[in-house]
Order: structure tokens, then C-alpha cells, then sequence
């Protein structure tokens, strides 16, 4: 466990860029997925992280997990930078830290069934013990609310939300300090998300683990996480604690992106004061210059574009806001 | 044909469609006794989860289901008076895209991959409208216009890839609007876009309606869309219409269990952060396997032993519409109250 | 929280590769199995257990009047040495079969690895491997075994090390490129992400897939794999006589072509019948082997 006060997660300026070939067989091109980002995380706080597509939020996660390298800056683990780990550190560190993916059906191998699914960490790792893991397993299962019987089928006899649940369950078996979450519910029917969502709070109080949530959908965030972070173009625009990002938006981008969340509510919708916003996501190949937001704001002013402002202190306490307009 | 109707009478008109998978005489109904109409400048909205049965509806109307898999087994749809249902694949295929267009859910799949935009969308008015290719593609570069793609002239370039998810939604949505149809069903149409580029996109949709008029069916499982664009509200579970009303109504009083769950599933204004959301238990079930009597019975609240009987009828209860609910009938079920009336100041 | 499991359309709780009952398989499937099965079958009991099959020794001559055709004693005639030819031919399979079969064995063993090391690990090693492959499938296949296994000596050894060789390449870019495929899926990297080593990936993960590609591949491939055993002898190469390989046999009985025509038409129908047999058994076994998965009803 983590000496109390001492930052779990501490991402450093990193930064990540792509080679590819524009279309295919094009000219070569460099994708700047994340640019200079900088974040961290607590034992036992959930933080989450708000992006729409292209906004590099599924790469940062990534390379938060060390699945992927940044081509700048660090991420350091209880201090240890994972760079900089050897083979065998790094398979120390995923017991500590583990994921759950977007979409289950597709992270779940279909030739598996449930309990090696589940006992699969244990093998990984050495720890598989005849005696103690298979109770284990039935605890696993309790836990995400799945039948015993599970065990002998294979994942692709459940429906969506029952998988996504066996992935959860498989992200706990070694039982990590953090669990990075991309997009948990968004291939999930509604009325299972709610399930879903309620069942990772359960789980992450009960076991106070720190959680990296990154999803699209701003309300889900904002109600999961003690703090949150808005990316755009990669970059972390807007961070801060939720209810004061939620409430108090500095960042323009940030508060169209609220103003753009429908809401279930007919007469709310109408009466909403709605912030459009005109163009597109900005391309992570081609990325204006100065402050990616630009193009599209409307309180942008000449230093927008030629200067990428940094994140500074605006609002309330511990928010920050990389831009040079917002007060 | 334009979508004007001078007496306001239905567009189009759907009366106990019913769908089945696997067989004339399946019992797996994904459409089981739809009804609803749709009037010119209207937007009727099908609401539904997996299974629900929303898009095999869709795709029922305009006569789409996979041959082989899936039919129309009973009921009646007419567009502009003209019934639709029992024509052959050839007459349809002069009613789609003229009379009713089917603007389907954006996964790339949806335009071809290997034809330039400018060709997917020039094909299609040299072949409704006649004259030249010049013509055509003059027409091509206005209507790209007229659905907010910058720079068309170039965008007819363009091949499908390279465009934004939000670019190609609009441009399956300039290809639905060259046979000047009276109807238009939206599936999904903001489900594979951004949030941002979803607020577009509704609002171009509201726009194209009020201009020419357009009665739109929109699929969707998302309830803030609906709240946003549509003025009728149809919730659909297991291949059944269960609450059937205006959406004004739907959102401030529903009156099916369901529909209750789903708008508090996605309530996160009046729970306080980082506590348990509300819930329905259960999932959405297989049509294979539903239960006898009411198919949400399983996971109501509200149930009780006639809801395991008998399967509910829609009918009117103590708000303006229908509700397939036999608790709902008696004028049991407890008041709702919208938590958002209460909450002051946000 | 009380979770109901999905009831699945079909009772599959079995961890093999084969996927789905006899009995909810195609006609066309079962047609083509029990056939292929049929043939094969045959063919392998005439390559292990010729005795079985037929009384008569293959070697054995004068045993009737020399190049007279089928008849009531000798079903396939007897050739020009007045051995019994269906005894050559029964007995021809097992030189035939089981060069074929060690070709395609070591071929797809060696390229299997090979693919697979050079998909897993990328980098210099991917590059390395790929280069000699792609050398090796530079170069006319055929023409390449005849030189090889002329150069090292007529013999069955020969012929079989000759075609290993160009055997091999085609199943390692099959391999790397199933491989390169399988990296990103969703499952693999699941499995990385829990901290699952690349033999562990590559066997738990990626292997399983690739099932029924290689049953496709292998079914097919010992067919032209015999026709090109076949094809060498033919040329001299190979098994040399008195053995009765069927390539040979062909050589040997094409001076008579004319005259004798059951003793080119009979060699050259066991090719053909073991190929069309093997290729039929793989088709229909590709039904049953989990190769892909199938998409679920999702709506």
C-alpha cells in the first residue's frame, strides 16, 4: 500500500506522437495524439477524464497503463518512473494497476470460459494456488453480481452488461491500486449503465482504489469522480474538482461541451442558454497553432493563436485552465 | 413530392405492424403490433434499447428487412395516403428515397468506401432527376451546402475515410434529401458523432424540417435527443410500443414503469455525486425468451400477479397517453415526481 | 443483486476447437466429410496397411501375362514387367502419402514459428525473417526442388527436404500476417494489460483463431503437396524403382500410353482422388473448427 499523502499516479509532460501515412498511401504525417500533459492522482480518488474523439484521452490511458510509450515526459508509479522499469518490474506493476475496456465482447476471449478468464491473472503472475484461488473466483463473482455458474461458460454466452461485469471482475482478481476505465458503459444499453456505474463505485469504495475514468459523456464523469480533467487535442484544458468544472466551467471548450450535453428534459432543453459551437473536432494531424481551440472560440483574440497558453489557476481552488482569456 | 399537407393530415401512418424473425409463424415478433402515425413538420421519436425492436421498425416501414431472416407479418404502413405494405421490393424501390428516405446510423459502412463523395452524391440526382451530369453535380455541391459541409466543391473530392463522423452524417443526410421525400427516418443519427458535433447536427435536422416541411422518425436510445427535437415520444420493449405520447408529457409524467427507469437511469442532476445512481434491475431481454404476460414484468417494481398473466394493452391512463401498463390502467401507479422541478438553481 | 445468465442458443461450454454438434451442421458439410473421410480413410489404410487391401505382392513379376488389362484376377491389369498393378498402386500410397505428409508437416511446423515470431516480436528479427521469406517465395517454387533435389541425389529424402524448403515461406507469411492482425484486438491487449508474456499470448490468445485457416491451408496443401512429390518422380527424382510411387508409375507407363492405358490413368486417378478426398474432409471439418466468431445476435 501507498504511504498516506504520497501521489499514486503522476503523469509529467508527456507527450505522444504517431507516424502514419496520410490515407492509407499518403505522405507521411505525424499525429500529435497527446501534447504536454500533465496529471495526478491520489490513492483512493477517482479522477476522470473528458474528451471527445480526437482528443487523445484513450492514449493517455494507454500510456498511463504502459501499454504504450510516450514520446516525451514520464509517468511514474508510486514514484518509479515506468520508463524506466525493467521486464519484470513492469509485470510487478500490473498487479497494481489494471484496465477495463470499452467494448467487453471484444476483450473477452471467446475460446475462454469464465473461470480461466479469472484464473488467468493468477497463472500469469505464479499466484495460482489449488487450494485458495478458486474461492477466490467464487468471491470475484459475488462481487460483480455474477452467478457461480458462470464459471464453466464462455464469455460470449452473456449479454453485454453480464460481460462487462466479468471484465471488471478480471481487472480485480490481482486487486489493483488503480483501475483505468475507458469508456465502461458507452457500448452498454442505458438501463445497464446505471448497473455498471454503481457497481464500480461500490467496488472502489470498498476496496479504496484510485480509478482513471475516461469516457465522452461529461455526466457520468462529473457524477463518478472527485476530480476531472477536460481534454482537447490532447491536451488537458480545463482540471479541476467536478462539482466546481461542472458548475463553474472556465474554459470555453469546457463550456460548450456542457452546453452540448442534451438533457432529459424537454422544457430545460428549450429554455437552455445554448453555447454553439461551429466546425469540427481539431485534427490531431494537423493541429492549429497556438491554442488547439482557436478556429472554433468565440472569445479567441490574436494571442490565441499564435501562443498555446499553459494551465493556470482560475476559479476555485485547484482548478486550473489552460487558456489566456478565461477569468 | 413535398411533404406539405395542407390539412395537416399523417405523413405516414403505421397501423399494428408486426415483424417476425425466422419464419411467417415465429413466435419471435422484434415488431409486435406498432402503431403511430407521423404529420408533416412533425418529429415522432421510437425510443428504445437493444432489442426493443426500434430499427427492425424502421427497416420494416421502408421494406429493408434482411431477405430471408425477417418479414412483415401483418399490419399496414402508408405514406401520403398511399399504402406501402404489401408492395413488392420492385415498387419500393420507387417509394424510397421519394416519398420516404431512411437516413441509417453512421458507422463507415454506410457510404462506400471506394467512390468519392462526389459521386455517391451525384449518382443518385442524375437518377431522380434527369439532365446532365454537369447539372448534377452543380446540384451535388448545393445540397452539400445546404447540410453545413464547408467547402463542398472539395468535399465532392473527398473519398468516405477521410471525412469527420459528423461530415459523413451529413453527407448520408444530403443523399436522403435528393428525392425530396415527404418523410425522413433518422436511425441513430447522432449515436457515432460527438456531443458537439450531435448539437449540429440536431439543430440542421430542425432547420431542413422547418423548411420543407418534413415529418421525421427518429430512432434513438439516447433521451436527451428526444427531449431536444422530437414532439411525440413512442417507447418501445420487447418489439412493443409501451408509453405512447407527447413529449412533454413523457418526460414530466411518464406512465410506464420503464420509462420511469430509463429517465432515472440517466437522472445524474438530482443524485448527489459519487452515490448509487437509480437502476433497473435485469437486462433487456432476447426475444426468444420473453416472459409470460407484461415482458418488463420481470424487472418492475410496480409488478403484480396480473403482470405475469396477461400481456397489457396500450391505453389511456390519469396523464394525456397511452401506457401499455396494467397498473398504469388503474391509475395505481404512484405520482412522479421530476426531481429537476424541484431542485432550484441550475 | 439477482443477475439471470444469458440462456445461449447453443450448450457450449466445451473448451476444444471444435465448435458445433454433427447434427446442427449443414447437409453439405456431413456430405463432404463422411465423403472426404471416406477417401482419405482409404488411402491411409492403403499407405500403413497395403496387406489389408490387396493379396497380391507389388514386386512380384510375371505374375500374369505382362500389359494386359483390368480383369477378374488383376482388377487394374498388370503392367509391363507383368506385376499386378493394383498391388503397385495400393502399395504405391505409402511412398506418395507419406512424402506429403512430412512435407506439409515440416513446412507449416517452420513457417508456423517462424511467422509467429517474426508477427510477435517485429522489430530486427521481423525484418531478418521476412527477407529470407520473402527470397525464398522470390524464387519459381518447383523449378527451385528440382534443382535442390537434384543436387542432392535422387531418393524420397531428397524430394522431401527439396520441397520442405519451398514449403515452408507461404505458411510463415500466413502466420505473421494473422499475427499483425491479431495484435491490437481487444483481448490481446487485455492480456497484455494483465501482464501475459508473448508465448502466452501467442498460445492462449491467438493460436486458437488461427484453427481454421490452417485446417483450410493444410487439407489443401497435401494435395499439392503430392502432386508435386508426384511431379519430381516423374522426372527421375524421388523414389526410384522398383518402388511404385505414383509420379514414377506415371513416368513408367507413359511410353505406353496408347496401348496401356490403365497404367498412366490409374497413378494419376489416386492423385487426383486423394486430393479432391483430402480437400473435401478439410471443407467439411472447416464447419466444425472454431475459426473466427461467429457474431452474435446483437441488435
Amino acid at each position: 500500500m501507498t504511504s498516506p499523502g504520497a501521489v499514486l499516479l503522476e503523469v509529467d509532460g508527456v507527450s505522444k506522437t504517431f507516424n502514419a501515412r496520410s490515407g492509407g498511401l499518403g505522405r507521411r504525417i505525424q499525429v500529435a495524439a497527446v501534447n504536454d500533459v500533465d496529471l495526478r492522482i491520489e490513492p483512493g480518488e477517482t479522477f476522470g477524464l473528458v474528451g471527445e474523439t480526437g482528443s487523445g484521452k484513450s492514449t493517455l490511458g494507454r500510456i498511463v497503463l504502459g501499454l504504450e510509450a510516450p514520446t516525451q515526459g514520464s509517468v511514474r508509479f508510486e514514484g518509479q518512473s515506468i520508463g524506466a522499469m525493467s521486464r519484470r518490474q513492469l509485470k510487478q506493476l500490473r498487479r497494481r494497476m489494471q484496465v477495463v475496456f470499452q467494448d467487453p465482447y471484444e476483450s473477452l476471449n471467446p475460446y475462454m470460459t469464465v473461470r480461466e478468464i479469472l484464473e488467468e491473472p493468477f497463472r500469469v503472475h505464479g499466484l495460482y494456488d489449488s487450494e485458495r484461488t478458486p474461492a477466490r473466483l467464487g468471491e470475484l463473482l459475488d462481487v460483480v453480481g455474477l452467478p457461480r455458474a458462470a464459471l464453466r461458460r464462455t464469455s460470449t454466452e452473456f449479454s453485454g452488461g453480464q460481460q462487462q461485469r466479468l471484465a471488471i471482475a478480471r481487472s480485480l482478481t490481482l486487486d489493483p491500486d488503480l483501475l483505468v476505465a475507458d469508456e465502461p458503459t458507452a457500448a452498454l444499453d442505458v438501463s445497464i449503465q446505471a448497473q455498471i456505474l454503481n457497481l464500480m463505485l461500490d467496488i472502489q469504495r470498498a476496496r479504496k482504489m484510485s480509478m482513471l475514468l475516461i469516457s465522452h459523456n461529461l455526466l457520468v464523469v462529473r457524477h463518478m469522480s472527485a476530480r476531472l480533467g477536460v481534454m482537447y487535442a490532447g491536451r488537458i484544458v480545463e482540471t479541476g474538482f467536478s462539482e466546481d468544472v461542472y458548475r463553474s466551467p472556465k474554459h470555453p471548450y469546457t463550456m460548450a461541451l456542457l452546453s452540448a450535453v442534451p438533457v432529459a428534459n424537454p422544457r430545460k432543453e428549450r429554455e437552455r442558454h445554448r453555447i454553439k459551437v461551429s466546425g469540427e473536432a481539431a485534427d490531431p494531424a494537423s493541429l492549429p497553432s497556438g491554442c488547439p481551440f482557436h478556429p472554433r472560440c468565440w472569445l479567441a483574440e490574436e494571442r490565441c493563436r499564435t501562443t498555446r497558453p499553459e494551465p493556470r489557476p482560475v476559479g476555485a481552488a485547484g482548478q486550473l485552465v489552460a487558456c489566456h482569456v478565461a477569468t | 413530392m413535398t411533404g406539405t399537407n395542407a390539412d395537416g393530415r399523417p405523413v405516414l401512418e403505421v397501423e399494428d405492424l408486426r415483424t417476425a424473425i425466422g419464419g411467417k409463424d415465429s413466435r419471435r415478433l422484434p415488431v409486435n403490433g406498432v402503431s403511430f402515425t407521423v404529420s408533416a413538420g412533425e418529429t415522432v421519436a421510437v425510443v428504445g434499447e437493444s432489442g426493443s425492436g426500434k430499427t427492425m421498425t424502421a427497416l420494416s416501414v421502408m421494406g429493408l428487412l434482411p431477405k430471408g431472416v425477417a418479414q412483415v407479418v401483418g399490419g399496414r404502413v402508408a405514406v401520403s395516403g398511399r399504402v406501402i405494405s404489401g408492395l413488392s421490393d420492385r415498387e419500393m424501390q420507387s417509394v424510397r428515397g421519394v416519398d420516404i428516405a431512411y437516413m441509417p446510423q453512421d458507422p463507415v459502412s454506410s457510404l462506400n468506401p471506394a467512390l468519392t463523395i462526389g459521386l455517391q452524391v451525384t449518382e443518385p440526382i442524375l437518377v431522380h432527376r434527369k439532365g446532365t451530369r454537369q447539372q448534377a453535380e452543380k446540384d451535388a455541391v448545393d445540397l452539400l451546402g445546404k447540410v453545413g459541409i464547408p467547402d463542398p466543391r472539395r468535399a465532392m473530392h473527398a473519398y468516405p475515410h477521410q471525412l469527420s463522423g459528423g461530415m459523413r452524417q451529413r453527407v448520408l443526410l444530403a443523399m436522403c434529401l435528393i428525392g425530396q421525400p415527404s418523410t425522413l427516418i433518422a436511425d441513430e443519427p447522432t449515436t457515432a458523432v460527438d456531443v458537439t458535433t450531435q448539437e449540429q447536427i440536431i439543430d440542421l435536422l430542425a432547420s431542413i424540417q422547418t423548411e420543407s416541411h418534413l415529418a421525421i422518425l427518429l430512432i434513438t436510445h439516447d433521451l436527451g435527443v428526444v427531449a431536444r427535437i422530437a414532439s411525440t415520444v413512442l417507447v418501445m420493449y420487447a418489439g412493443r410500443v409501451v408509453e405512447h405520447g407527447s413529449a412533454e408529457q413523457v418526460f414530466s409524467e411518464p406512465m410506464h414503469p420503464y420509462t420511469r427507469g430509463l429517465l432515472q437511469s440517466v437522472d445524474f442532476d438530482s443524485v448527489t455525486p459519487r452515490t448509487r445512481l437509480f437502476a433497473l434491475d435485469g437486462a433487456p431481454p432476447q426475444l426468444g425468451n420473453l416472459p409470460a404476460g407484461c415482458s418488463f414484468s420481470s424487472r418492475c417494481q410496480y409488478a403484480e400477479p396480473v403482470c405475469r398473466q396477461a400481456v397489457p394493452e396500450l391505453a389511456a391512463t390519469t396523464g394525456t397517453g397511452l401506457s401499455a401498463c396494467h397498473v398504469a390502467a388503474r391509475g395505481e401507479l404512484p405520482p412522479w415526481t421530476s426531481t429537476q422541478d424541484l431542485r432550484s438553481g441550475t | 443483486m439477482d443477475v439471470e445468465l444469458a440462456v445461449a442458443d447453443r450448450a457450449e461450454t466445451s473448451q476444444t476447437i471444435f465448435r458445433r454438434s454433427w447434427s446442427r451442421s449443414t447437409r453439405s458439410r456431413q456430405v463432404f466429410i463422411v465423403t472426404g473421410g471416406l477417401i482419405v480413410a482409404v488411402f491411409l489404410v492403403a499407405a500403413i496397411a497395403p496387406g489389408l487391401l490387396t493379396s497380391h505382392n507389388p514386386d512380384a513379376l510375371y505374375v500374369g501375362p505382362p500389359t494386359v488389362g483390368p480383369s477378374a484376377q488383376h482388377l487394374l491389369g498388370t503392367d509391363e514387367l507383368g506385376r499386378d498393378f493394383y498391388a503397385r498402386v495400393v502399395y504405391g500410397a505409402r511412398s506418395s502419402l507419406l512424402m506429403s505428409v512430412i512435407i506439409v508437416a515440416i513446412g507449416a511446423a517452420l513457417g508456423t514459428v517462424v511467422g509467429v515470431a517474426a508477427g510477435l516480436f517485429g522489430g530486427w528479427l521481423d525484418e531478418v525473417l521476412m527477407r529470407i521469406v520473402d527470397l525464398f517465395l522470390s524464387l519459381p517454387g518447383f523449378v527451385l526442388a528440382l534443382a535442390l533435389a537434384a543436387a542432392l541425389g535422387r531418393g524420397e529424402r531428397s524430394v522431401v527436404i527439396a520441397l520442405s524448403v519451398i514449403w515452408w515461406p507461404g505458411y510463415a507469411r500466413l502466420f505473421r500476417g494473422m499475427v499483425l492482425g491479431m495484435k491490437h484486438r481487444l483481448h490481446v491487449e487485455s492480456a497484455r494489460a494483465l501482464g501475459a508474456g508473448h508465448f502466452r499470448i501467442a498460445r492462449k490468445h491467438m493460436l486458437p483463431f488461427m484453427w481454421g485457416q490452417l485446417n483450410a491451408r493444410v487439407t489443401q496443401d497435401l494435395g499439392y503437396a503430392l502432386v508435386s512429390v508426384a511431379g519430381l518422380s516423374f522426372v527421375g527424382l524421388g523414389a526410384q524403382p522398383p518402388a511404385s510411387e505414383w509420379g514414377s508409375l506415371l513416368q513408367s507407363g507413359l511410353q505406353y500410353v496408347a496401348t496401356a492405358w490403365w497404367l498412366t490413368l490409374f497413378p494419376g486417378l489416386a492423385i487426383t482422388l486423394w486430393t479432391v478426398g483430402i480437400a473435401m474432409l478439410g471443407d467439411g471439418l472447416s464447419g466444425f473448427i472454431r475459426g473466427e466468431r461467429e457474431a452474435g445476435e446483437r441488435d
